[in-house]
């Protein structure tokens, strides 16, 4: 019963406040995890733009960071491994009027679900996928994953004993390639920036991607290394100039932060298939007759 | 009552024997016959054999028949692939003499045949190479009894659209290839068509059961579907990509079928009735995503057209063999709801029914298709779509609350094992009582049927049960029929017998198998000879 008042305050309170979207759940993640501050920026961004928690649905895949849709209060569907992104784009075409939103880690979206990512991409899907990238598979308890770039900080790594030879990808660098309309970088220790970035992408009707560094204190604390290299894209840089976004993403000197690319003009994918429906005036059974009739 | 079965075989693309057949068919129902059609493709892309074959007859078949009566060959490969199929006592050949070469016939061939100079009547007569296929189907009319006329506004309705001309090219090359029959052949065949102008119009769509499928979803008020491109199930995308918009549906094209079921369940969990169509292989893929499907309660239908297996295996041949993985496929207990068409009309309306047990029971449900099905035409009643009865329970990562666990797991059985109590969802066939029971699932339906029928007519007796209702399994009507007969034979289209592990894992009942496992279809031959085999020495 206590879950159901709550819930009704939250429709009835205006404005709402950034607690209002966090649901009874307590986070998990241990003490000093970058989760944290993603889940905080998310709520504050879902309260400064006033969003209704009803039409909002968060999918999530496997990790960490893909228990994500059960600390918030809104819909939110927790899959399996790696599937975050094709069920999300089922409940896009489902219903374009939802606020799509998709967390997974770098494992789940790198690894296993690497091969959904391109094509959400190209596809323009209207949603924005949130990416809190570790370097590591927290979960189960500190293996490498696709984007651990100094095994020195893995404080396991049970399954490189001997070392690691694999080449990191740069999920900022696949989001350029792959196509999508809105790539950007945040880093969970600049919680301001963090924000912007989540409430721009938010704002982006299309795929709008968003890498954001957020380190795991048990298994692969990084706060060290990164925070120095740290850098904010300012206006020097066209943000419609893939190329140059590219370039920014592979500095290897720095960590850019902020909005890299963005195209606002290209249709979504709900966009297209609304411009094919043509819905048959005489309903259901007029439109079969017809079709019936060409089968005789 | 006439009841013959005509093979038409050429070179796909260049003789269009494809082609020949269809307008064979749809005559044929035209003038009241019911059709059953095996078509196969050949394994090149582009070119290579092709042939249609097609079973008519003046009252309903269910079945494909046993071999052809009639072949016609358009080319020298037809011939040397397909001639050993005709029977040697009284098949009839008709083949085109300007590129079929008869190889030396031996005394046993009591075999008739017609030779047509069907390339020079084309290319010299009508003056068009391409209008061979007409040129056959005009000595087709004169020789075995279709109406000239009714294939003639056939042409017409076909290509009317495209210009006069090209409908009078045709309709001289079938005037060309009647007048050859009349002026220099002499029938002495007993193969003659009769119209059955009663039944004219009755089933008058010709449907394969990817196009059925299709409809059925269409009908039953789809609205996302997503699938991957795989043979045999492909068409159903085809169909639903063409048409779904109008009727406010949306499909997608993902990048394998494990992005497929996901896109479908995200659909489904935002409200909307989904479906994707794949085949075996792609089912493997997709069985991590059911168990999601299970767990959550969500509504989906996935149609298997099943190809012969494992791995990649027969893409282009039928098989039986994915009932293990429909039923069971997934790691945990996973209950579903499988069900499985025999025919192009339950195609239509057990999709239908799919998406209603879907809706009713909260549940994934697999459709059991195969290629043989999916590839074959069979006339049928247009749907009434309005007489079409159409149906329109939070979560939070695990506390370590078994309880909780146990009591969902209960649920979940508890819901889907009521559907086994669902009417509709089987046939009998036969007497009352039999000395044999034969219990079949899938395609072979319509020639097992057949088979029971001949034990009947030959002194013995014997009944069948078809089961379109896989699981969960109706345990008291298979345990009902089995008290009606003195033995039960399961008869599959798979090596192990999958059907027959379930039954005698789940039921009193201790049934024997027949099978078959060699990529093509039972004919009724084939399983009466089985069937009698089981009667004799059971």
């Amino acid at each position: 019963m206590a879950e159901v008042a709550q819930a009704q305050t939250l429709h009835e309170a205006e404005p709402r406040r950034a607690k209002d979207y966090r649901s009874a759940v307590d986070p998990i993640w241990c003490p000093g995890c970058g989760d944290f501050g993603v889940l905080s920026a998310v709520s504050e961004v879902f309260a400064e733009r006033n969003i209704d928690p009803d039409n909002v649905v968060i999918v999530s895949g496997i990790g960490c960071s893909g228990r994500f849709p059960a600390f918030l209060r809104c819909y939110g569907f927790h899959g399996v491994h790696g599937r975050a992104l094709p069920t999300a784009t089922g409940v896009a075409l489902a219903n374009p009027k939802l606020r799509v939103m998709v967390v997974g880690g770098d494992g789940d979206g790198l690894s296993i679900g690497a091969g959904h990512f391109p094509h959400a991409a190209r596809r323009n899907v209207d949603l924005t996928y949130l990416l809190p990238d570790n370097e590591i598979y927290g979960l189960t308890k500190g293996q490498i994953s696709p984007t651990t770039t100094d095994l020195s900080l893995a404080k396991k790594a049970l399954s490189s004993p001997h070392g690691s030879w694999e080449q990191p990808v740069n999920p900022v660098g696949l989001a350029l390639s792959y196509g999508a309309s809105f790539v950007a970088r945040a880093y969970s220790a600049q919680r301001k920036e963090l924000s912007k970035v989540i409430d721009e992408a938010l704002a982006h009707r299309g795929f709008s991607f968003v890498q954001v560094v957020s380190p795991c204190t048990t298994f692969y604390n990084s706060y060290k290394t990164i925070t120095p290299k740290v850098r904010f894209i300012d206006d020097e840089h066209n943000i419609h100039d893939r190329n140059g976004a590219l370039q920014l993403a592979y500095d290897r000197r720095h960590v850019w932060l902020g909005v890299f690319y963005r195209d606002p003009d290209r249709p979504t994918l709900q966009d297209q298939f609304q411009h094919i429906r043509e819905v048959s005036a005489g309903g259901r059974q007029r439109a079969l007759n017809d079709i019936f009739r060409q089968y005789t | 009552m006439s009841d013959f079965i005509v093979k038409v075989g050429g070179e796909g693309g260049t003789d269009s024997p494809t082609t020949a057949g269809e307008f064979i068919t749809l005559s044929a129902i035209r003038e009241g016959n019911s059709v059953f059609t095996l078509r196969t493709l050949p394994a090149e892309i582009k070119g290579g054999l092709a042939t249609y074959q097609v079973r008519v007859s003046s009252e309903h078949v269910s079945s494909q028949g046993d071999g052809p009566d009639v072949l016609m060959c358009m080319n020298q490969e037809s011939y040397d692939e397909l001639i050993d199929e005709l029977d040697l006592e009284g098949g009839v050949l008709v083949y085109d003499t300007d590129s079929v070469q008869l190889a030396p016939q031996n005394g046993a061939d009591h075999r008739l045949y017609y030779g047509v100079p069907m390339t020079s009547i084309a290319s010299d007569e009508v003056k068009e190479r391409r209008t061979k296929n007409m040129v056959l189907l005009g000595v087709f009319s004169a020789l075995f009894g279709l109406g000239l006329d009714t294939l003639k506004r056939c042409v017409e309705d076909k290509y009317g659209r495209r210009g006069p001309e090209l409908v009078q090219l045709n309709h001289a090359a079938l005037d060309a290839g009647a007048r050859f029959v009349a002026e220099k052949l002499k029938k002495a065949d007993p193969f003659w068509f009769q119209p059955n102008p009663e039944r004219s119009g009755v089933e008058r769509m010709v449907v394969d059961g990817s196009d059925a499928v299709a409809m059925g979803a269409a009908a039953a008020g789809l609205q996302v579907y997503a699938g991957y491109p795989i043979t045999p199930a492909s068409d159903i995308m085809h169909w639903l990509a063409k048409f779904l918009p109008q009727f406010g549906g949306t499909v997608i094209q993902t990048e394998d079928e494990i992005a497929a079921l996901g896109c479908c369940l995200g659909a489904s969990f935002a409200g909307a009735k989904t479906m994707s169509a794949t085949s075996g292989p792609g089912l493997s893929l997709m069985t991590e995503m059911l168990g999601l499907g299970v767990m959550c309660e969500l509504p989906v239908v996935v149609v298997d057209a099943q190809r012969g297996g494992p791995a990649t295996g027969l893409p282009t041949k039928c098989e039986n063999g994915d009932l293990n993985i429909a039923v069971l496929g997934t790691h945990g207990d996973a209950p579903r709801i499988v069900v499985a068409p025999a025919n192009i009309r339950d195609c239509f309306y057990d999709t239908v029914g799919a998406f209603n047990l879907a809706e009713k029971y909260q549940s994934p449900v697999i459709l059991l298709s195969d290629q043989s099905m999916a590839m074959r035409t069979q006339a049928m009643e247009p749907p009434d779509v309005d007489t079409i009865q159409r149906h329109d329970e939070h979560g939070s990562p695990s506390t370590n609350n078994g309880t909780l666990a146990a009591a969902m797991m209960d649920k979940r059985y508890r819901k889907v094992q009521a559907a086994r109590f669902e009417s509709g969802w089987s046939r009998t066939h036969g007497p009352e009582t039999a000395k044999i029971g034969a219990i079949g699932w899938g395609s072979l339906e319509g020639a097992l049927a057949e088979a029971v029928d001949r034990i009947n007519a030959n002194g013995g007796t014997a009944r069948m049960l078809h089961l379109r209702m896989l699981a969960p399994l109706p345990v008291e009507e298979i345990e009902a029929f089995a008290a009606t007969v003195d033995k039960v034979v399961v008869c599959e289209l798979n090596f192990s017998g999958q059907l027959n592990h379930m039954i005698r894992a789940e039921t009193d009942v201790r049934s024997s198998l027949i099978r078959k496992y060699d990529g093509v279809p039972f004919t009724p031959r084939e399983l009466a000879a089985a069937l009698q085999e089981e009667l004799n020495h059971g």
